[in-house]
């Protein structure tokens, strides 16, 4: 394994560096800039069992420390993303994703799941309990461990690969959550989705996005998001991908001493296309700075 | 192929109230259609800002932006010598074959991406007839250059209680095909007066400006479309006016 290799579940990635769900679509658009074959893996745009056409326009506002979004699990359905974007991903990239499911039910989480787990491409599931922007579903599902607990479980029945639970920052206790999920099964946490805000327009004093809520997310919730995997990682036994505001080099090795596995980078792709290749270069050098082999040994190291 | 590239800001001077225009030179030569944009890494704000191509000459690219938020106006500011952008972004107009008729239909600074499809136009020996309307004169937008070049231009402004729809009445210009930028409330009137075939420039506030985030997705008559990636441009049968907005 190289000096940058973590593992997940028995999955190794040669880094630990994965596109979040919703900024790397199905990995195609990013072809222009770089072969992504380059990231650890990705989690593909969150996907539901019927299409959906998400939210309307402006899906988009943005602040000092990055930018809101209220896209509304926009997607064409799992069959259409297995039948017709997984065979061109598959003929450009060599590695495993994660498959993002978003949901309204217990049983249309397991539905999807049952599908994704017949695809060799899937290395893992993401259940995303924590979409803030669709409406009776997503988030309500991750605010109450009972209910969260039930999805992970029926999705656990119905596929052999490793599920892990995207988590809202909006549940008042985290680590309750998270340990009634390893309860439940969860082979993996990803600790967080976005933080809920608005932004209102200057002249009109009215709500920029038309869902008038979105999703907070870039380098301003970074501290947040680092403390929620600081929090949970010694309340758990379950590796942990951080995600929230990760813009560099420093912030994933940060990811990892607070005990994340791997982290997963969102906004700064969209600020920035190229960004996971730029981190990935500079973290051997970081590591040699630190007198470390192998990133591997930095994970919880806040806690050695 | 889409980069981002460091370019060198060459000028930049206002054009009119609030509009500034700005020539770039991008590190390696690149091939940008009229109706395509740039999407502008202005240091102060998270966000990249999608800005249309002009046009382009000599390997240098000319943008006219109005400063319409804190990006745009850090920008018309900025003291750098040089700047990022991703480009080419978005599908442009599909030109006109050679020697057609054509209408270019423009809305203040709807009008930037314009100036350039007019000169392609006038490359292919096309009749062109362009409509630009502005709020008030001063506002007016590359009249100089349009006097130059072989085409009927019409200025309307709303201070003298003439829009672009007008003209298009009075001139009897309906029957025309069309290409038209502008705000959403000029395109809809422009849409009423029309009744040709016709493509429609979009703007939006996007997330990535190259496909990836569905932040600019909405909902045209053949299924959900990214106004960056499988717009801007849209053929005028595609829009569904009440997703817009």
């Amino acid at each position: 394994m190289g000096e940058l290799a973590v593992t997940l579940s028995g999955l190794t990635l040669d880094n630990p560096l994965i596109p979040a769900s919703g900024t790397f679509g199905y990995g195609l658009d990013y072809l222009d800039f770089y072969d992504v074959n380059e990231v650890g893996s990705f989690a593909i745009k969150g996907t539901t069992l019927h299409p959906r056409s998400g939210n309307p326009l402006p899906r988009i506002a943005e602040y000092g420390g990055g930018m809101l979004n209220a896209v509304g699990l926009e997607n064409p359905g799992v069959d259409i993303v297995i039948s017709d974007i997984f065979p061109k991903l598959a003929a450009v990239y060599h590695g495993k994703v994660l498959a993002n499911i978003g949901g309204f039910s217990v049983q249309e989480y397991a539905e999807t799941a049952s599908r994704f787990d017949r695809e060799p491409i899937v290395g893992i599931l993401e259940l995303n309990i924590s979409c803030p922007n669709v409406h009776g579903g997503g988030m309500s599902f991750g605010t109450d461990p009972l209910l969260a607990a039930k999805v992970v479980e029926a999705v656990k029945r119905v596929t052999a690969k490793p599920v892990y639970v995207k988590c809202t920052p909006q549940c008042p206790d985290l680590v309750t959550m998270c340990r009634t999920l390893e309860s439940a099964g969860a082979d993996g946490l990803v600790l967080l989705n976005t933080f809920l805000g608005t932004r209102l327009a200057f002249r009109t004093g009215k709500p920029i996005l038309a869902n008038i809520t979105g999703g907070v997310s870039g380098a301003g919730i970074f501290p947040m998001a680092l403390y929620r995997v600081y929090e949970v990682y010694p309340k758990v036994h379950i590796p942990i991908i951080g995600c929230g505001g990760v813009t560099c080099a420093d912030d994933v090795i940060e990811m990892l001493s607070a005990g994340a596995s791997a982290v997963e980078i969102g906004t700064q792709n969209l600020i920035d296309p190229m960004c996971i290749v730029k981190i990935k270069r500079e973290l051997p050098q970081r590591l040699r700075e630190l007198g470390v082999s192998s990133l591997q040994n930095l994970i919880g190291r806040a806690f050695h | 192929m889409v980069t981002d590239q460091l370019c060198t800001i060459l000028r930049q001077e206002p054009a009119a109230p609030d509009t500034y225009t700005l020539w770039l030179r991008p590190s390696e030569p690149v091939s940008v259609l009229p109706g395509q944009f740039l999407n502008l890494a202005i240091p102060g704000v998270t966000l990249r800002r999608p800005i249309s191509v002009t046009d382009v000459q000599d390997g240098v690219l000319r943008l006219t932006y109005r400063v319409a938020g804190k990006g745009t106006a850090l920008l018309s500011r900025y003291p750098g010598d040089t700047i990022h952008a991703i480009l080419p972004l978005g599908n442009g107009f599909s030109l006109p074959e050679a020697n057609r008729t054509v209408l270019i239909i423009g809305g203040g600074i709807g009008c930037a991406p314009l100036y350039g499809l007019v000169r392609a136009a006038v490359e292919r020996n096309c009749r062109v007839t362009v409509v630009f309307g502005f709020r008030e004169p001063k506002q007016a937008l590359f009249w100089e250059e349009l006097q130059k070049l072989p085409v009927r231009a019409h200025y309307c402004y709303d201070s003298e209680g003439e829009t672009v729809a007008t003209i298009l009445r009075q001139k009897h210009l309906e029957s025309l095909p069309f290409y038209a930028c502008g705000p959403l409330a000029m395109l809809k009137a422009v849409d009423k007066v029309m009744r040709t075939d016709g493509w429609y420039s979009l703007e939006c506030r996007m997330g990535c400006g190259f496909g990836a985030c569905m932040g600019c997705s909405v909902e045209l008559k053949s299924g959900m479309r990214r106004i960056c990636k499988d717009g801007p441009v849209f053929s005028r049968e595609e829009i569904l006016w009440a997703n817009l907005r």
